[in-house]
């Protein structure tokens, strides 16, 4: 490893608070809940055969505060190793990284601790919301490795839109689309790798979040609508009744859940979650009709708005991992970590373990 | 709305084991691909060397239901085509030999493995899903891809090996 570029790369020392002051600029027109919940997030991550210098590296929650979610700060411990925090420099996307010699028990403990709130945007009149940066909302309509905007994409998403005016319509017909065509599969591994590029290809239309919400995006931005994953983890049960959409229990390991945002002028970022729909329909209590009340209750509620049970962590796409010497990483969900092997597998409990526990502290 | 985008296909990131044989569809990306890996035994199998035989390429995981589904039929294949030019290669997606190897002996495969713990050569023949496969004619040239389980061993599938292995061993002579 360039020891430099390791170090250019990064932003603070061996351990950090951070303590974010800023609202985004483009806060919707929001409905959000009265009460903030204060919740405290741990990960604890062991690289369980380590090879050579062994590294990590943890998603933080939004480096940005929302209208929905305050980071109140981070704390990290990577005993016999270096470790700092590192944003991302094109999609801000905040994570903890750590390092170890060869010989170290490679062990990084990250808490977290964040502020969130239910939140809606008021579609049925034009908001005032703060006009968002150009540049940024421009970034937000671009390709990625795994989501496409030109092509196949293209055609699909003006087929879908056909006839619909203004981007709130447009993105509705998407999101409608999504649900109707598409479906939650069991058998995807995680929450799957959002390669839409490869879904549309080949006429694959099942998956999960990271899949169904990537689609969401990648058809949206085909239109030249701002849109974006939203990654992140599910903290708590769903006070709405729903079981599937949400985690109780503290244990929240395998709780990972990406959502989606698409901009509109007037009224900001909108949040969506199509495949949370899907979900309903597979899973909730042994699954659930499309045209069952809740089900439509869900579709009716996912699309402008989000219960926040849920841990926003970052928006990122093909993300270079601070000191790695393998490639980007199509998104940052899950812990990372490479060995002198190479990179881990997070979904491999064998080689890489790690646990994470959520609990409501105010 | 409803917007038909063709079939959709029963697959996904793993495809779905029940249901209807994906298309195997005529390729359409770079002619050749780099194949370069080792195998459990440490020893590199380079598709370049293996020219004048038709090789069938699957992609696979020990977690993936429809590839480990889809196992048997390959394995039938390479027996009902031995002797002829003909081969079934399969690369592993992204695990260790240690785990793959525990696999193999309790599902009593004997496939010809390749290791791909970084995925690198999954990325560069694009492979997005799991089990995806691919024919390669006798000159080395990528013909045929499919992503979801198939049987191998009978029927259309077979039909075009057999077509394949028809075209090498007549350019052989």
């Amino acid at each position: 490893m360039d020891r430099r570029d390791f170090l250019r790369f990064t932003s603070l020392g061996s351990a950090a608070m951070v303590l974010p002051t800023t609202i985004s600029s483009a806060v919707a027109e929001v409905l959000t809940g009265d009460k903030w919940r204060i919740f405290e997030v741990t990960t604890r991550v062991e690289v369980l055969k380590p090879s050579g210098v062994t590294r990590v590296w943890v998603p933080t929650p939004l480096t940005q505060d929302t209208p929905y979610q305050k980071t109140l700060g981070n704390t990290f411990v990577a005993e016999g190793g270096t470790s700092g925090m590192s944003t991302d420099p094109k999609y801000g996307a905040g994570m903890v990284w750590a390092e170890w010699p060869e010989g170290a028990r490679p062990v990084l403990t990250h808490t977290t601790r964040f502020a969130t709130r239910d939140v809606a945007v008021d579609l049925s009149r034009p908001g005032t919301a703060k006009p968002e940066d150009k540049a940024l909302l421009e970034q937000y309509t671009h390709s990625t490795q795994f989501i496409p905007t030109d092509g196949r994409a293209r055609e699909l998403s003006s087929e879908i839109v056909k006839g619909k005016k203004g981007d709130i319509e447009k993105a509705r017909a998407i999101y409608e689309w999504i649900v109707d065509n598409t479906f939650r599969d069991s058998k995807t591994r995680g929450c799957g790798t959002g390669d839409v590029k490869f879904m549309i290809e080949n006429n694959v239309m099942g998956g999960k979040c990271a899949d169904l919400n990537a689609l969401f995006v990648a058809l949206a931005r085909a239109q030249g609508i701002p849109a974006r994953d939203v990654y992140g983890i599910r903290v708590a049960g769903s006070n709405l009744g729903y079981q599937s959409l949400g985690k109780t229990g503290g244990d929240i390991t395998g709780a990972q859940h990406c959502r989606a945002e698409f901009y509109a002028a007037g009224y900001g970022w909108i949040p969506v979650d199509p495949a949370d729909v899907r979900k309903v329909v597979l899973e909730e209590a042994g699954g659930k009709a499309i045209d069952d009340p809740m089900t439509v209750a869900a579709r009716k509620r996912l699309f402008g708005s989000w219960e926040m049970n849920w841990l926003a962590l970052n928006y990122g796409a093909d993300l270079a991992l601070p000191g790695s010497t393998r490639g980007k990483v199509p998104f940052l969900m899950y812990p990372q970590s490479e060995t002198a092997e190479g990179r881990l597998d997070p979904l491999d409990s064998k080689n890489f373990k790690y646990e994470i526990s959520s609990k409501e502290i105010g | 709305m409803r917007v038909s985008i063709g079939a959709l296909a029963a697959v996904v990131m793993t495809a779905g084991a029940a249901l209807a044989e994906s298309d195997i569809k005529p390729w359409k990306g770079k002619a050749t691909l780099p194949l370069s890996r080792s195998g459990l035994d440490g020893k590199v199998v380079d598709l370049k060397a293996m020219q004048g035989r038709v090789l069938v390429v699957n992609f696979w995981a020990t977690w993936c239901e429809p590839c480990r589904d889809e196992m048997p039929s390959l394995q039938r294949l390479r027996a009902k085509l031995a002797g002829k030019p003909f081969e079934v290669i399969t690369v592993n997606f992204g695990e260790s030999a240690e785990k793959i190897a525990q696999f193999l002996d309790k599902e009593n495969v004997t496939l010809p493995v390749l290791l791909d713990t970084q995925k690198e050569t999954a990325q560069e023949w694009g492979v997005g899903g799991l089990p995806m496969t691919f024919l390669v004619d006798a000159r080395g040239r990528v013909r045929y891809s499919v992503f979801g389980e198939r049987d191998w061993s009978e029927g259309p599938s077979l039909a075009l090996v057999e077509k394949l292995v028809a075209e090498a061993s007549r350019a052989r002579r």
